[in-house]
């Protein structure tokens, strides 16, 4: 028995681990056409759900297990469909994200006060870890079982798919849900029945893995990362080559820590494989492949005038200056820190709103905005560093976008989350300093007091205004209406001469750039920035912020970050218990705000709409009015007319 | 971390937390864990103990029916505080311990006086520990340990020196801001800070350095947050380790700790511990043959065991910078990668209920484990019958939380609660921050009445030494080869010496 054998044993075990969760993934997007984000999330929930049965209330283990797979899980399943997704129908990648990421964090959120994780909660593995050896590794009867579910399960589903009527009404559904029902089908219970397979799919990875991976709440919800590269090899719909797939990572996985040095830079090999090959696949493949790949609901609200964007931007400012005098000093930071996320956040509106680039890579723009402030600005906060911070960032940004210029929706998510995911565990925790901060002062510019808090929450707040009105300028002018364009129909664009490529590779550097000057100004309200700001995950959290504000306007970018300014100053006072709630609230906001897509934001333009004088005159940008009052952007001349005759 | 993401709702880092997240409470927990490991230097005296309804702590009578313990008070180089005589002190870089216990006489000629957070009838101490974030809950148990601490004496000692003891306290967050903003809230309201445990600590410098005169008593996850000379640790000094336990391993093991692997969490703060680990075992003739940085939200090592046993053919396994449950794993782990029967695992932190709880009944596989800590077992029961100030604490838990299980930095607390009472009860004539904080800078062995490792709260040159050796045998964590809890150094071993890494 060799070295080598050992790492190829192991690395097959942990291979059908990923193909499992890889499984279920294909098979949820194979049946409902969404890419879910919660799978892990799911999966951890019905892990814990057997913990309870079995372990909490003595519960027999199979009835445990059969209770969880076939009553809890698809019950589970059925209701996310009637709740969650069925309003969806149609939506947008980036709205499908935030709701699946609102679901994650609920569900994480609901198992923090249900399962205290400060308590440990031991799920055995069955025939208590006892197995068989191959050479010297043991291989446990438990990792065996699950290596036959693995195999059974495939082989279910793949006769299902190929040969039973429900299973190729499943696929029929996500193709065209309108021509099932004409046929006969009933679309909405096809839909119900994938989404209880999904939740059951993903209960039986949780419920198996647990024991494996240990029973944690945030690594199983999190698990799911490493089945995301298997899951796009198989490209989101074949099973046998998913499997395949997952278990060439792991294999490699394994091969890598055998023989790489075991320090320096190389250890972080091990860790980003899945991710590389994840962004490595996603840019080799086809991009015709995925339905979900468009918006749906690319509608914006009236894009401000020069004048109205400063003479609000200009209240704004004035209205900081007077509260910064009412304002103590954890809340001005507080304040601070809330323009900065602001700036972030319009960042996505420019990409997302209007460019409908789905970015999941945010975060990773503002640590080397704020890499660059530490290192260029120096301890004196010069200006030279905020420059740097930009020019870093949207350098970074210009490399990460050629590649992917041609990505689109889900595709393009999954690479800057890969992206995202290298930059956080090979680089972020590797350059941020000893003890894992690094300071970042705040920046100085001559004649102007920026150091204090309360200079320094205003210097944030005229940032964030300069941003708006700069974003909103962009949009006005003749590169908006390009973008915007470009995000309605690159085919049409690229027909008519415009530059596609060119014009995402611009929008993505500017997009990087804006997340750099976020990052130059974000370290300096508290001094200093750790690798855990510019988590992976967090890029998540950022979206699903602009989500809840409004990502299609200024306006949703300051009430996106102004909720979590006001929660963030009122949580010191709220009980205990309502902090313990912050994960299961803010999921269910984005939840909620699934059913608006233009979140906060969008609501408030609609209500102006409603009751601002209509005028005959359509804005000179092209726009069209919708059945829910908002104004949004179209290409087309034709489209102008049609939008005025619908209404 | 900034507060949008942490205290977005959301966790967002969490989720993160490793990504954030994920990360975030193995990082917590590894920092934490770590920051536990500087042993002290110097010496203490155990405590006295008077048992019946009046009890007396540190010179105070007290009513009730609390059993209390003597403390141990020295000051400066040996005077004597309020009717507690002690002798001896900090000998200095691995001194030898002379510090001989004195019985309190009386209670302790408190001052009088007002200032933040102090009245006549009360006194207002602050604590900030990380309840929310990524890992619900994750420094709880420091806020227990000092509710715990603060109901024992209100109830049995009338407070700190005829002064009601409040405890305010606020929530990190897991948050770089809002644990700065906490301080910052808290300073103008508290007489001091005490027990608090958050992870980013070092966010709160900047107040505390503003603040000067304000004791800061805490355990320190963040270098930084140890810098201020008004910071007060139970496990002070530079970045460095104790010597001595390598050395008693070395000699028991023999040339096994010259086949040795480890693994650490791959965070820089973690790492930073590891090397300074690293460099006190090898100067006591350990050999690291293997050595892996794995990321925080891994779970599963069992390719690292591979490696190690198959490739490297390790003999020891060591482990100090990862959590518990993940420590519970890699024995798990080490089976399943056919790693010899006989491999010696030393694992610190394994002293854990959960890491126990990890093999529910079927305890056999981690017979013979071995490991150190700076502090008592805490949680065992002979270590109460052993340790007056343990069983108190135990008790006092248990009356406050009851049937909840007391972890690592509910000990903490309760032990900086103590470290703030004795300086408060020997700050003089004039009670106000001034005065205690020159009575924390007196303090050269403090042990809280035996809970911990002895160590001068106030140092930034010198760190601690002292440690106690247990073995996890018969389903139990028993002490190994350490004196006894009556002997000059309450029972820890002061062999060795502290050896800084830079």
């Amino acid at each position: 028995m060799t070295a080598f054998e050992g790492f190829l044993i192991t690395g097959l075990v942990t291979g059908c681990i990923y193909a499992l969760i890889a499984m279920g993934l294909v098979v949820t997007y194979t049946t409902t056409g969404i890419f879910n984000f919660s799978h892990g999330a799911i999966a951890m929930f019905a892990a814990y759900m057997f913990w309870q049965l079995w372990q909490g209330w003595d519960l027999n283990v199979i009835l445990s297990f059969l209770l969880v797979l076939l009553v809890i899980a698809p019950l589970f399943g059925l209701l996310i469909e009637v709740l969650l997704m069925r309003p969806l129908r149609g939506a947008s990648v980036d709205l499908m994200l935030v709701i699946t990421l609102g679901l994650l964090l609920a569900l994480v959120g609901i198992a923090n006060s249900a399962w205290s994780p400060t308590v440990t909660r031991v799920l055995p593995q069955l025939y208590n870890g006892d197995g068989f050896r191959v050479g010297k590794v043991l291989v446990s009867w438990h990792e065996l079982i699950t290596v036959g579910a693995l195999v059974a399960v495939a082989i279910v589903l793949r006769m299902l798919f190929t040969r039973a009527r429900v299973g190729v009404a499943m696929r029929a559904v996500v193709d065209n849900p309108d021509l099932v029902a004409m046929a006969g089908g009933r679309p909405i219970r096809v839909q119900q029945l994938s989404w209880a397979l999904s939740c059951s799919l993903a209960a039986l990875g949780g419920m198996l893995l647990a024991p494996i991976q240990q029973l944690n709440i945030l690594n199983l919800t999190l698990l799911v990362v490493d089945g995301y590269a298997a899951a796009i090899i198989g490209r989101l719909r074949n099973l046998p080559v998913s499997v395949a797939g997952a278990i060439v990572i792991a294999v490699g996985q394994q091969m890598a820590q055998g023989y790489l040095p075991n320090s320096g830079f190389l250890t972080r090999v091990q860790n980003i494989i899945p991710m590389i090959v994840l962004f490595i696949v996603l840019i080799a493949l086809p991009q015709d492949r995925l339905k979900s790949a468009t918006f749906a609901d690319a509608v914006a609200p009236r894009v401000a005038s020069l004048r109205a964007s400063v003479s609000t931007g200009t209240v704004l400012v004035v209205a900081a200056l007077i509260t910064a005098g009412f304002l103590s000093g954890p809340n001005l930071k507080i304040g601070a820190n809330g323009f900065v996320t602001g700036i972030e956040l319009l960042s996505l509106v420019l990409l997302t709103g209007y460019g409908g680039m789905t970015s999941l890579c945010v975060l990773s723009f503002v640590g080397l905005g704020a890499f660059a402030m530490s290192h260029v600005g120096g301890s004196g906060g010069s200006l030279l560093g905020v420059l740097a911070a930009i020019g870093l960032a949207g350098g970074v940004g210009a490399l990460v976008a050629l590649p992917t210029l041609r990505l689109r929706g889900l595709y393009l998510a999954l690479a800057t989350f890969s992206f995202a995911t290298v930059m956080d565990l090979a680089v972020f925790t590797q350059i941020l300093g000893t003890g894992g901060n690094l300071a970042v002062a705040r920046v100085h510019i001559p004649g102007i007091p920026t150091q204090s808090d309360r200079a320094y929450f205003t210097v944030c707040a005229i940032a964030f205004v300069l941003v708006a009105i700069g974003v909103l300028a962009l949009r006005r002018g003749s590169f908006g209406r390009r973008l915007v364009a470009t995000n309605d129909s690159p085919a049409a664009c690229a027909t008519l001469g415009v530059n596609v490529n060119g014009t995402k590779l611009i929008t993505f550097t500017i997009a990087a750039g804006l997340a750099g000057f976020a990052g130059a100004l974000a370290g300096g309200v508290p001094g200093s920035v750790s690798a855990n700001d510019f988590a992976a995950l967090g890029s998540l959290v950022v979206l699903l912020l602009a989500r809840i504000g409004g990502i299609n306007t200024a306006t949703g970018a300051l009430l996106g970050a102004s909720t979590l300014t006001v929660f963030s100053v009122a949580q010191p006072h709220l009980p205990g218990w309502v902090g313990q709630l912050q994960y299961t609230l803010t999921g269910l906001a984005a939840i909620s705000v699934g059913r608006s897509p233009n979140g906060f934001g969008g609501r408030i333009a609609s209500l102006i709409e409603r009751v601002r004088p209509r005028s005959d005159e359509l804005p000179e940008e092209l726009t069209s009015v919708n059945d829910d009052g908002t104004v949004g952007s179209v290409f087309f001349a034709e489209e102008k007319e049609l939008a005025h005759a619908g209404h | 971390m900034r507060t949008p993401r942490a205290a977005a709702l959301l966790m967002i880092a969490g989720l993160v937390a490793t990504a954030c997240g994920a990360r975030l409470p193995d990082d917590v927990q590894a920092k934490a864990q770590s920051a536990v490991l500087n042993p002290v230097s110097g010496t203490t005296g155990g405590g006295t103990t008077t048992t019946g309804d009046g009890t007396t702590t540190g010179g105070t009578t007290t009513t009730g029916d609390g059993t209390t313990t003597g403390g141990t008070t020295t000051t400066g180089d040996g005077t004597t505080t309020g009717g507690t005589t002690t002798t001896g002190g900090t000998k200095g870089h691995g001194g030898k311990p002379s510090t001989t216990q004195t019985q309190a006489a009386g209670a302790p000629a408190c001052g009088k006086g007002t200032d933040v957070g102090l009245t006549a009838s009360d006194i207002t101490i602050g604590t900030i520990s990380d309840v929310t974030g990524p890992v619900s809950g994750l420094f709880q148990g420091a806020q227990q340990g000092m509710l715990a601490f603060a109901n024992y004496v209100n109830a049995t000692q009338g407070g700190i020196c005829g002064h009601h003891l409040n405890v305010a306290f606020r929530d990190g967050g897991t948050n770089c801001t809002q644990t700065q903003n906490a301080a910052s809230d808290l300073v103008n309201k508290v007489f001091a800070f005490v027990g608090s445990f958050a992870l980013y600590d070092n966010c709160a410098v900047s107040v505390v350095r503003a603040h000067p005169t304000v004791p800061d008593i805490h355990v320190a996850l963040d270098p930084a947050a140890s810098a201020p000379s008004n910071h007060y640790d139970l496990t002070p000094g530079p970045l460095g380790y104790a010597t001595g336990m390598f050395a008693y391993l070395a000699k028991k093991l023999g040339s096994k700790v010259q086949h040795v692997g480890t693994i650490a969490e791959a965070l820089p703060s973690a790492l930073a511990k590891q090397r300074a680990i690293t460099h006190a075992a090898e100067s006591q003739g350990w050999k690291f043959v293997y050595s892996q940085n794995e990321q925080p939200t891994n779970s599963n090592f069992q390719g690292d065991f591979v490696k190690a046993c198959q490739q490297a053919h390790i003999q020891v396994f060591f482990t100090v910078t990862e959590n518990a449950q993940n420590a519970a794993t890699m024995i798990q782990n080490e089976r399943q990668a056919g790693c010899p029967k006989d491999l010696i695992n030393v694992i610190p932190i394994a002293y854990d209920q959960a890491f126990t709880q990890a093999f529910g009944n079927n305890t056999s596989a981690i017979e013979g484990l071995l490991g150190y800590n700076e502090y008592a077992l805490f949680f065992n029961p002979d270590e109460a019958a052993r340790i007056p100030e343990v069983k108190v604490f135990q008790e006092w838990f248990q009356r406050t939380y009851p049937n909840q299980p007391a972890n690592l930095y509910a000990m903490y607390a309760w032990a900086d609660g103590r470290m703030f009472q004795q300086a408060v009860e020997n700050a003089g004539g004039t009670l106000n921050r001034k005065t205690v904080s020159a009575a924390l800078k007196k303090i050269r062995n403090f042990t809280a009445n035996g809970m911990v490792a002895p160590a001068m709260p106030s140092s930034k040159t010198v760190g601690p030494h002292c440690y106690i050796l247990w073995e996890f045998s018969h389903g139990a964590f028993h002490r190994l080869a350490t004196p006894p809890t009556s002997g000059p150094t309450g029972g820890f071993r002061c062999d060795g010496r502290f050896l800084r890494s830079n």
